[in-house]
């Protein structure tokens, strides 16, 4: 197994990603789309150890930085939801022509990733497949949780909230940044995050979706990605056990065993 | 200002490849060079790339500047066998990635040709570049922000070592909840910290304060046993950072709203104080202002950052 960091160019910028390629490759490759901001970081580690195990398992992968994001070319707040697509285009491009001779190319996304690889499938429908985890299927309740994040910080600093919800949507109307977790976030972000609707919505992606809900304990069952489902036409929903290693917990989360076994036992059934 | 980014892979004594980034200045001004060091457990971005935002200021003074992940970390190769994360930052704060950090500083004299480094790095990069300072001459000088001198563990009982300002701050929360009816049915409902909410309440009437070290001990550099006792500090806090001020120089900068800068006060300064005052042109303490751990808004970033360059300048250009 073999692991290279390049940098590689899209749109004026270099995007920055490690192309994780197996000793013993069955033509098949991965895009990894990582979650937003800092769920990033912390869920680092778990994309690193996955991506070693399917290339150990054959496939190569290409794990990759957005635009603002990690070690990619360009300040956080000047990126779009669009940005985001076009880098996961330009990703999929990338894996295609370094390693050559790949007969599938499927995305896998965490959280806001997710969201992003079901979007981008759905205007790429010759990826296959499309896995899915915890995806966030609102992304106007994704805002709020976001700016709860600022509320929070200014609590625990300022021990009072010195912007509301709407000072802090008033700001960024006004062309103004609102900070979560030390990230810039400007109005057309904002606007095209709170306009994201995966549930209740018909997705044009043909291929097999593989839509995994992680649960921090047995028979929490499957209601959040059960909401996605109806949207697919091919589609296996299965609920794990697992810490949500996406944000700071007590454990060190750099593997997540039953996330894993799933995704690749589902992967590989569905060559 | 034309940089260059370079993807690179250093191999440590280990064999395992640590993965990381070069950052060139085109036109190369100086023998010394920034190494970032990885935060705690997060990679060589730093929380919410607050490590990008460092070097792009800092190459404008054309430093290069390497970024790397440690073993286990990030995209480099190893693994980490704590299953907690108090237990990682133990184990980073009692030097776990010393030997790391050499191979980056062995790796830029060979490919780069520069032999004089500045470590620089948030919590456990800090701590880690001043145990690495130690251990190897190469570095004159250390840019530490929010440098933990305590140990975390899982095997530490944390309120046992818990500030007078940290629990001051807490009392302070729980006053203002004293009228929410939401945090009355938390208490009555077995779910509130009861021994953390106690202390806090008593604490105005019962501190505990530590004796300064009498001068003879302050000369040999090593931690008094009851000390490390009474405070849980890291052991190798006190004699690094004095050998490291008697002949380089250290930026320390805290937030004011984070544990580690009471801690360092209370537990460090007020002990061991007079001990490194005799090298005070060598170090400087800067707090940032409202400021939490890890910089999170603009002005405090921009704040901390303005402070770096001014040291960098002052010392190094």
């Amino acid at each position: 197994m073999q692991e290279t960091p390049f940098f590689f160019p899209h749109q004026g910028h270099q995007l920055f990603g490690v192309l994780h390629q197996p000793e013993a490759p069955n033509g098949r490759g991965f895009v990894f789309c990582h979650p937003f901001a800092e769920e990033k970081l912390w869920a680092h580690r778990v994309y690193v150890n996955y991506a070693r195990e399917l290339s150990r398992a054959g496939y190569a992968v290409l794990r990759f930085d957005y635009r603002g994001h990690g070690d990619s070319s360009g300040s956080f707040e000047d990126f779009t939801l669009e940005s985001r697509l076009s880098d996961i285009a330009c990703a999929v491009s990338t894996l295609q022509a370094r390693v050559g001779g790949l007969e599938m190319i499927g995305l896998l996304g965490l959280r806001f990733g997710a969201t992003l690889a079901a979007l981008a499938a759905n205007a790429q429908p010759n990826l296959k497949p499309l896995v899915l985890w915890e995806p966030i299927a609102s992304g106007s309740q994704y805002m709020k949780e976001l700016i709860r994040v600022n509320l929070a910080t200014q609590s625990a600093v300022y021990k009072e909230i010195r912007h509301n919800t709407q000072a802090l949507v008033a700001k960024l109307k006004a062309g103004e940044t609102i900070n979560v977790d030390g990230y810039d976030i400007r109005y057309p972000l904002y606007e095209q995050m709170m306009a994201i609707k995966l549930a209740g919505e018909r997705h044009p992606y043909p291929g097999k979706v593989l839509l995994i809900q992680v649960n921090k304990k047995e028979g929490l069952g499957m209601k959040r990605v059960a909401a996605l489902a109806a949207g697919y036409s091919q589609v296996t929903c299965i609920d794990v056990v697992e810490q949500p290693f996406w944000k700071e917990i007590r454990e060190y989360y750099a593997h997540a065993k039953q996330l894993f076994a799933q995704t690749t036992r589902w992967i590989t059934n569905n060559e | 200002m034309n940089e260059r980014f370079q993807a690179v892979t250093i191999k440590t004594k280990n064999n395992r490849s640590l993965i990381g980034i070069l950052q060139q200045p085109q036109d190369l001004h100086h023998n010394i060079a920034i190494i970032f060091l990885s935060p705690g457990i997060k990679n060589r971005v730093g929380p919410h790339r607050l490590y990008i935002k460092m070097a792009e200021r800092f190459i404008e003074m054309e430093f290069p500047i390497l970024r790397v992940d440690p073993e286990g970390l990030g995209d480099s190769e190893g693994d980490i066998d704590e299953g907690l994360t108090a237990d990682v930052y133990t184990s980073i704060q009692l030097g776990r990635y010393i030997d790391d950090t050499i191979a980056m500083m062995d790796w830029m004299q060979a490919h780069v040709g520069i032999s004089r480094f500045i470590l620089a790095g948030l919590c456990g990069g800090a701590i880690t570049a001043l145990l690495a300072a130690e251990k190897d001459d190469r570095v004159h000088g250390i840019l530490a922000l929010g440098i933990p001198c305590m140990l975390d563990s899982t095997a530490i009982d944390p309120l046992k070592y818990i500030t007078a300002k940290q629990l001051s701050s807490i009392r302070e929360r729980y006053l203002i909840k004293v009228l929410n009816l939401d945090a009355w049915k938390r208490f009555l409902s077995f779910k509130s910290d009861y021994r953390l909410l106690l202390k806090s309440l008593i604490q105005p009437f019962h501190s505990k304060t530590i004796a300064p070290l009498p001068a003879e001990t302050e000369k040999t550099g090593g931690p008094r046993q009851n000390v490390l006792q009474d405070t849980n500090l890291n052991p190798h806090f006190h004699r690094a950072l004095l050998a490291f001020i008697k002949k380089n120089k250290i930026l320390l900068i805290f937030s004011e709203a984070d544990r580690l800068y009471w801690e360092m006060e209370e537990k460090y300064l007020d002990v061991y104080g007079s001990a490194i005052k005799p090298y005070s042109s060598n170090y400087q303490i800067e707090l940032v202002k409202d400021a939490n751990h890890v910089f999170s808004f603009k002005e405090w970033q921009q704040q901390m950052i303005i402070i770096s360059l001014a040291w960098l300048k002052n010392n190094y250009s």
